[in-house]
């Protein structure tokens, strides 16, 4: 997530105004969203043999870095988050403002 | 044993009773051996059984007629008793009769004791009056609260009865609470409302009947006609108004009270008001709504029972309706409602029915995509029209909304009305996924709880389980590392940072208060911060201070102190094991905000900056060690918003803020990162405050460590490892490797001057620095002829070096840096993580002369002016007699990565993949373009070496970094790692 984008949607949300465990409530829940969207995504790029070689490094305990490596080779997998980010934010911004 | 039971003794009388039996009276020396055998048996049932067998042998072998010997059998058989006895109560603990005694006395003097002691305080208590007073006034305030309570309850009931009357009356039903649970203000209202309204009619009533009574006498007039007609108009009004809630539909039961451990959103003043409480449905069981105490409480117990059953999101749902209702937006939070549920269905058919007909066409013209989309716009649209009536009600002050009630009104809309959208959403996408795919989300979230267990395990081992919120934040951290690992490189975590550091900001002075055995609360963080300086305790972050810290608390054993100082390192090696995949802002944050709560205040921006990069480790974090050991994880914080390899710099529980060059880098690039350091950290003190305020340029100048060349580059070099620092004593100290220093600034924020010589120690310039002012022009006029013979020499199309060195070489001691490193291949010299700088002088050093023979006269022309690497090596090429792969010629090496200049994006690119094949490296190019938002987005691509699985080259791969503007100068510095 770049600096404009968490500060617009920031922004958006004016969390500042609200009492800070509703703040903390709120990123909680906006966290998980883009983790879950994000994943979501992710899982979706791949095919079958894909997901189920997935399935399989997560089973173990596997290194980080070999995960990465087989993340990066997911077509287009480099964009997931950034959708998910822009779509939430769009969709905050279009009913708040 | 059995064969040697005694026989019975025979009599006399026995024998002549009973001739035939064979019973034959035993003899007098017979009788005595039974009485032997009795006392041996005896001796065996008391004490067991006899292991020695002698005696009984012995027994049964002794001449009766000796009654010597019989007699000494007899002596030994009552010595072996007395022996097994005493064996027997060897370990008796009896008290002695002395001892009993003495515990008598003491028990009665204790009993003694206890007497006098109630004499005295009845005697106290006798003259003392006011303390009988109080006596008094207390059981009278008891008396009196007891009459109060059966006053409200009779109150209460007669209200009750009230109500049922208009229940009778068919108008509408009501319940009182009891005296323990609040009763809801508008049932009181209700009641109190029915109850005069009731008086009033029957005060009407009565009055009608007299004027009635008085027209049957014939004695009405006018105005009694007058009254009446406006007592009968009342009393309609009256009667319409107790009505009116006959009419209203029946409501299901009403919200219990909190109970005391309510989840959070169910606390009394989460209940938005419980005036709109409202009666409860009739019962099938015939119940007419005459309401009891008893009823109530059952009633309330219900509504607990069921309240506890209820979801988190049926709890949030259950209140946002009532806040929905009391602002009259209930329908278009129906609304909602529906159109979320549709858009859950929606998007769950698109993504089954297209299933992976590949996903940019199903999104462009896939099934059911209108529906899904128009699914989605209607529930944008009711969350819309919601944020309106949110808006509106604020605004409405007959609704007597509280400031409270109207940021409630945000929470709902963001989190039932916009974030629920988001959610039905996600849930439709993954219901439409293929088994496999669930299986695989369900792994991945599987692993997820795994990594948050064990982190929380592990914290909880550390500070105990009371700490539970605490353990949240090992659980953002977790929940930090986790995209780390699976999206790092993706740039996810800025937004992690984000929420990690409002937790770590809420709890974390608790947390290390309790941790470091300090008593510190949420959010005093500034004052621990103080009285951790008021005290001299040191700060937390070294090994050394965590010592001391450890050490300091008032009382404890070594062990309890070596288990403080555990705790802390533990909790630092825990947040700092998950830092270690966490991206440089979060790291930052954690660390910063647990040790050092408040006294901090990190910008959105850097978090963003440490986390747009992803979770590739941050420099010094990358084990708990490290951190601990060496105090390295001084160099996260700056690195998080400048983390192209640029100075470390740590701020410690005093507030104090380093800064350690690193290869040599400039005294302005010092100051600069030391005002950044403060301005983030919003440090304050006469020099922090002078430090933020003043021109960094200036600011160095002053300080002696700035001296411009003619070309504007500085031309001082601060040696590597130096630190410039802000102390805990507020003055500004720079300090050499070795551990000499020298304090530039006092704590009132004054220059301290001292003589070039002096200050010749700290920075390149030394022992010129007094011929400084003699040496400028001459060395302008010089640089000024080598930059323009540069630029004239250089080949068409290659672009002057965009990140010019300072030149830091005083030309006549060239050794005098980097001499030592000495490369002795080309190869060292083009790859090594060093600037030209260091190559061309380690070349001077061993090849001192004509190293730069292509037309330099000095050294300090060749790396001061502006010229770009192919020069560079090529004029050391020249030097030693060597072609260089023209490949390399536009190498540039950096200090975290090796960058391509000279040309643009296209021309570069093929130099940089024969260049990264060559040196078996990856190579970059950087170029820029401005986005949307308007920001500068710099573009770097990285030529990587080797090949993938299948044999093919590595493909380039596309970063993108924001534009930093650190201040003064724009400093744009893109991170690879």
């Amino acid at each position: 997530m770049t600096t404009s984008q968490s500060k617009t949607l920031l922004d958006a949300l004016d969390l500042a105004t609200l009492p800070e465990e509703d703040q903390e409530e709120i990123l909680l829940t906006l966290n998980d969203l883009i983790f879950r969207g994000s994943l979501v995504r992710l899982i979706e790029r791949m095919d079958d043999a894909e997901r189920e070689a997935f399935s399989g490094l997560v089973g173990r305990d596997v290194e980080e870095g070999e995960l990465l490596e087989f993340l990066k080779k997911i077509p287009g997998s480099e964009d997931v988050v950034k959708e998910t980010v822009d779509e939430l934010t769009n969709d905050i911004l279009s009913v708040i403002k | 044993m059995s064969e040697r039971l005694p026989r019975k003794k025979v009599t006399k009388e026995e024998v002549q009773a009973n001739p035939e039996s064979g019973i034959r009276k035993q003899s007098k020396s017979e009788e005595t051996r039974t009485e032997l055998r009795e006392k041996l048996t005896r001796l065996e049932t008391k004490f067991g059984s006899y292991a020695d067998s002698t005696l009984a042998r012995a027994i049964s072998e002794v001449d009766l007629n000796d009654q010597k010997a019989v007699d000494k059998l007899s002596q030994r058989l009552s010595i072996e008793s007395a022996r097994r006895h005493r064996e027997l109560h060897a370990f008796d603990v009896r008290p002695s009769a002395q001892e009993v005694a003495a515990q008598r006395r003491k028990e009665a003097d204790e009993r003694r004791a206890v007497k006098i002691e109630q004499a005295r305080a009845r005697a106290t208590e006798l003259d003392n009056a006011a303390a009988a007073d109080v006596i008094e006034f207390a059981k009278n305030e008891a008396a009196r609260k007891t009459v109060e309570a059966k006053e409200q309850q009779r109150a209460a009931r007669r209200s009750a009865i009230k109500v049922k009357a208009k229940t009778r009356g068919g108008t509408t039903e009501a319940y009182m609470g009891d005296a323990r649970y609040p009763v809801p203000a508008v049932i009181e209202k209700s009641a109190t409302f029915g109850g005069e309204h009731f008086e009033r009619m029957a005060e009407i009533k009565a009055r009608l009947r007299e004027i009635e009574s008085t027209t049957a006498t014939g004695k009405r007039g006018d105005a009694l006609e007058q009254e009446a007609i406006a007592l009968e108009s009342e009393l309609k009004g009256i009667e319409d108004k107790v009505r009116q809630p006959a009419a209203q539909k029946a409501e299901p039961a009403p919200e219990p009270p909190p109970t005391p451990d309510a989840p959070k959103g169910d606390k009394p003043e989460d209940i938005l008001d419980w005036t709109e409480v409202r009666p409860p449905a009739p019962r099938e069981d015939g119940y007419d709504g005459e309401v009891t105490f008893k009823d109530s409480k059952k009633k309330l117990a219900g509504a607990i029972e069921g309240l506890q059953q209820m979801t988190k999101q049926e709890r949030h749902d259950a209140l946002a309706q009532k806040y929905f209702e009391k602002i009259g937006a209930d329908e278009v939070w129906q609304e909602l409602r529906r159109a979320q549920a549709e858009e859950r269905e929606a998007t769950k058919k698109f993504y089954t029915e297209n299933g992976r007909i590949g996903r940019w066409y199903a999104n462009s013209t896939g099934i059911g995509k209108e529906a899904m989309h128009e699914a989605k716009n209607k529930s944008q649209e009711a969350a819309a029209k919601l944020s309106q009536l949110i808006d509106a009600a604020a605004k409405n002050p007959e609704l007597g909304l509280s400031p409270r009630d109207i940021l409630r009104g945000r929470v709902h809309l963001i989190n039932e009305g916009v974030l629920a959208s988001e959610r039905a959403s996600i849930d439709g996408r993954v219901a439409g996924m293929n088994e496999r795919g669930r299986d695989t989300l369900n792994k991945v979230a599987g692993f997820a709880k795994r990594l948050n267990d064990g982190l929380n395990e592990k914290l909880e081992a550390v500070v105990g389980k009371k700490w539970a919120k605490a353990a949240r934040i090992v659980t953002f951290a977790a929940l930090g590392a986790l995209p780390a690992t699976y999206l790092g490189a993706l740039g996810f975590t800025g937004f992690l940072g984000y929420a990690g550091y409002k937790t770590v900001r809420a709890v974390g002075g608790t947390l290390i208060g309790s941790v470091a055995g300090y008593t510190y609360k949420a959010g005093a963080g500034k004052r621990a911060a103080a009285e951790l300086r008021a005290d001299k305790r040191g700060s937390i972050g070294s090994a050394a201070d965590i010592r001391k810290l450890a050490a300091s608390h008032e009382k404890g054993s070594k062990e309890a102190i070596k288990n403080r100082e555990r705790k802390i390192q533990m909790l630092a090696a825990i947040v700092g094991g998950a830092g270690g995949s966490l991206a440089i802002g979060e790291a930052s944050m954690l660390f910063d905000h647990l040790l050092h709560t408040d006294t901090v205040n990190h910008s959105l921006d850097t978090l963003a900056g440490g986390g747009g990069t992803g979770g590739t480790g941050a420099p010094g974090v990358e084990s708990p060690e490290t951190i601990i050991a060496t105090d390295k994880f001084a160099h996260v914080i700056p690195g998080a918003a400048d983390p192209g390899g640029a100075p470390g710099a740590g701020i410690n529980g005093a507030g104090a803020v380093s800064i350690e060059a690193e290869h040599g880098m400039g005294g302005i690039k010092m100051i600069r990162a030391l005002q950044q350091s403060v301005g983030e950290h919003h440090l304050s003190g006469p020099v922090m405050d002078h430090f933020r305020a003043a021109n960094a340029t200036e600011l160095a100048q002053k300080l002696g460590m700035y001296h411009p060349n003619a070309a504007g580059h500085e031309n001082l070099l601060v040696p590597k490892d130096s630190t410039l620092a802000i102390d805990d004593k507020g003055q500004v100290v720079l300090t050499l490797k070795g551990g000499e220093s020298v304090t530039l600034m006092d704590s009132s924020g004054n220059i301290v001057e001292h003589t070039p010589e002096e200050m010749g120690k700290f920075i390149g310039l030394n022992h010129h620095a007094a011929d400084h002012a003699a040496d400028t022009s001459a060395h302008a006029e010089a640089a000024d002829h080598s930059d323009a013979g540069n630029r004239a020499s250089q080949p068409d199309g290659v672009r002057p070096n965009p990140f010019p060195r300072p030149n830091p070489f005083p030309e006549d001691k060239p050794s005098t840096w980097h001499g030592r490193r000495g490369f002795t291949t080309l190869g060292d010299f083009v790859t090594g993580d060093n600037g030209p700088h260091v190559a061309v002088e380690s070349h001077a050093a061993a090849a001192p002369v004509d190293t730069h023979g292509k037309g330099f006269t000095t050294l300090n022309d060749f790396v001061g002016s502006q010229h770009d690497a192919q020069t560079v090596v090529e004029s050391a090429g020249n030097a030693h007699g060597v072609t260089i792969d023209h490949a390399a010629t536009h190498a540039y090496p950096t200090l975290r990565g090796n960058y391509v200049f000279g040309g643009d994006a296209e021309t570069l690119a093929p130099k940089a993949q024969a260049l990264a094949n060559a040196q078996g490296t990856s190579m970059y190019v950087n170029n820029s373009h401005i986005d949307a938002t308007g920001h500068k987005v710099i573009d770097v691509v990285e030529y990587r070496s080797g090949v993938d699985a299948t044999g093919k080259a590595l493909e380039p791969v596309h970063h993108s970094e924001p534009y930093y503007d650190l201040g003064e100068n724009d400093v744009i510095r893109p991170h690879i790692d």
